[in-house]
């Protein structure tokens, strides 16, 4: 296994080609290393700047003193293999090429990156992170070596992925969800995929492993770390480029139906990878495998709307999700308290009726996670005039901490009547969806 | 890519310990008279080129029911543009399915099973799974195939031998492992009923 040790968690840092220019890659690297101050050393590179964000530069890397664990490079692709040079002078513990115009761009940009691969694999003690990447943010150790368009919250999911966009997608997008690591790794001309997986797969901070995949160029190894890491930890991954562009003349039966993704396809169910089939049915996964604990099949929907009740046991059905039967006992308690309607279901799901006050919820949610057999909790809330949403997510988060290992998952549906009881849950990592396809689609990989 | 020669194909399946039914590869009419005291009659013609992959677009397959017929259906296909001989093979019963192995660049060899037949292509029902495959995984790959209760004879309360059709998978599997030249392996179909199964035909690409 490759030691990242010193790139994903540096003393020191040096960003090779900051720049004072607002909207440049060289500033936003600048700008988001600066988050990072009080943890380590940091200092820019700029033979044309004598100052970056009121830092003053060095002309070379060599000119810096100090033992570098970290250099980013950012500047054009013609003069990174000088810098990479200087690197290997340096001695530093890790590089990271965020500069474009390689292998993406043809043939000469494929030669560029062969001359600074052929360079850096002569030093396996100098992990190298792209080229053409957008970096590596690392929230436990306040390391944002990225030009992100900001700084994501701590969390458990590491979202590692060949395309940088998609990483500044979930990092503008999906503010309270909580990273414990985003890695782009670009052309992956060193650091590759695997290497990234088998380092997550050890990292404390991580319970969840998000990868965006376009190619994987080590099959045979990929699939041997990914079957270890999948019972450790899982993976949720989507795919890009399940098409290809021209079609063979001459193949074979088999050849014509097993095509590339459908091979993918094989390939993760085979080492255990989730797949997920949009951007945010990868989210919605991932979130949920990361805030909640898996479980048994065996699920329990309590709704105060009748029809989406039904469509929830619907889609449980179509996923494979078993709803347990109620006992007589978890029955009684809840018809016996005062809140309750006499004409609430009695079955699951439970309907507790459209007038269902915030005590109703609480009865039947804790009666049901009493219940020893149910081993995972759907709550359903439509919003209805005599709705209390910030008084029934308040009983949630509460009886979230007294069953802690009984997974519970939300659909506050509607709109703006639940923001902020939306906001509750999900402070307090119960995830809510909007959908409840959405929602039943994720909880189906909760099922250990 | 191109196919095989017929009977370095048949060595393959007879070194992997694959069971195949009776096959003669004859291009002459003493030859095919010859075979077809052998072969059990009603027998199959098959047309056989390396360039024919699919013969049924060539109306190059024909079942014959007595040796009446044989030299004039024979003398028929050998006329078809592309045949080198003709393959004379003992009809075989039960249900079709297709094995298959496709050597994937970064995955090698890639195994399929699937529902055989007309609908092969058609209904798209098949599992993959990457090499190696061993019988407990090729049991596995039958039973996820969404035509497994029609394998299983609901209807005809006809089953087929599982057991079988796995150890079939499970060579091909070894083969794929083992003879890195191939690029592709149709077996198809390979039928099957109660007590065995056979690789009816087969190709290998190279």
């Amino acid at each position: 296994m490759k030691n990242l040790e010193r790139l994903f968690n540096p003393k020191s840092v040096a960003i090779i080609g900051a720049s004072p220019k607002e909207k440049t890659v060289g500033f936003g690297l600048a700008q988001n290393i600066l988050t990072g101050i009080k943890e380590r050393k940091i200092f820019f590179v700029n033979p044309n700047q004598k100052l970056v964000l009121g830092i003053e530069t060095y002309e070379k890397l060599t000119d810096i003193d100090e033992i570098i664990d970290l250099a980013v490079i950012a500047v054009p692709a013609p003069y990174v293999l000088a810098v990479i040079d200087d690197c290997i002078q340096k001695k530093v513990g890790g590089i990271i090429i965020v500069s474009a115009g390689f292998s993406e761009v043809g043939k000469e940009g494929l030669i560029l990156q062969e001359q600074i691969l052929a360079r850096v694999k002569k030093f396996p003690e100098i992990p190298t992170l792209g080229p053409n990447c957008l970096g590596a943010v690392i929230t436990k150790n306040k390391l944002n070596a990225s030009f992100a368009p900001g700084t994501p919250e701590e969390g458990k999911i590491a979202f590692l992925s060949q395309s940088g966009a998609l990483l500044d997608v979930v990092i503008d997008g999906v503010e309270k969800l909580g990273v414990s690591s985003a890695v782009s790794y670009g052309n992956a001309a060193d650091i590759g995929l695997t290497d990234l997986v088998e380092w997550f797969a050890e990292d404390e901070a991580t319970k969840v492993l998000a990868l965006y995949v376009e190619a994987i160029t080590d099959g045979k190894k990929f699939m041997e770390v990914a079957s270890k890491v999948t019972k450790i930890k899982p993976i949720v991954a989507i795919k890009a480029g399940k098409f290809e562009a021209g079609v063979k003349a001459v193949q074979s039966h088999t050849g014509s139906m097993a095509g590339d993704y459908q091979t993918y396809k094989a390939v993760f169910k085979q080492v255990g990878i989730i797949e997920a089939d949009s951007i945010e049915e990868w989210i919605d996964i991932s979130k949920l495998l990361a805030w909640q604990p898996s479980c048994g099949n065996s699920f329990a929907i309590v709704t105060n709307g009748g029809g989406c009740g039904v469509m929830a046991a619907d889609y449980c059905k179509v996923e494979g999700i078993n709803l347990a039967k109620l006992e007589q006992k978890t029955i009684d308690k809840i018809s016996a308290s005062p809140y309750m309607c006499p004409h609430w279901s009695k079955s699951n799901p439970l309907d507790i009726v459209g007038d269902a006050s915030s005590e109703r919820y609480r009865v039947s949610v804790e009666e049901v996670l009493n219940q020893k057999d149910i081993e995972g909790l759907i709550v359903i809330q439509t919003p209805q005039i005599m709705t209390d949403p910030d008084e029934n997510a308040k009983i949630i988060v509460e009886l979230k901490k007294k069953f802690p290992k009984k997974p519970i998952i939300c659909f506050f549906l509607g709109g703006k009547m639940s923001d902020e009881a939306i906001m509750l849950l999900e402070e307090n990592h119960i995830p809510n969806y909007s959908d409840l396809k959405r929602g039943i689609i994720a909880i189906k990989a909760l099922i250990k | 890519m191109e196919l095989v020669d017929f009977n370095v194909a048949k060595k393959l399946l007879s070194d992997y310990k694959i069971n195949f039914p009776k096959t003669f590869f004859v291009s002459n009419g003493h030859d095919a008279e010859t075979a077809s005291q052998v072969v059990k009659y009603p027998i199959f013609l098959k047309i056989y080129g390396k360039n024919i992959l699919h013969r049924t677009e060539h109306g190059g397959v024909t079942e014959i029911k007595d040796k009446n017929d044989l030299l004039l259906e024979f003398s028929k296909m050998m006329n078809i543009k592309g045949v080198e001989g003709v393959l004379i093979q003992e009809k075989v019963l039960g249900k079709s399915l297709i094995v298959g192995m496709k050597r994937d660049a970064q995955f090698g060899p890639v195994i399929m099973v699937g529902i055989g037949g007309i609908f092969t292509e058609i209904m798209k029902d098949f599992v993959l799974r990457v090499a190696p495959v061993s019988e407990a995984d090729a049991l596995k790959m039958m039973s996820e195939l969404k035509g497994y209760a029609y394998l299983c004879g609901q209807r005809d309360k006809k089953t087929i031998n599982f057991a079988e059709v796995a150890k079939i998978i499970a060579k091909i599997s070894d083969l794929s492992i083992k003879e890195k030249q191939i690029n592709e392996i149709d077996l198809n179909p390979v039928i099957s009923d109660e007590k065995n199964a056979l690789a009816v035909d087969y190709k290998f690409l190279i």
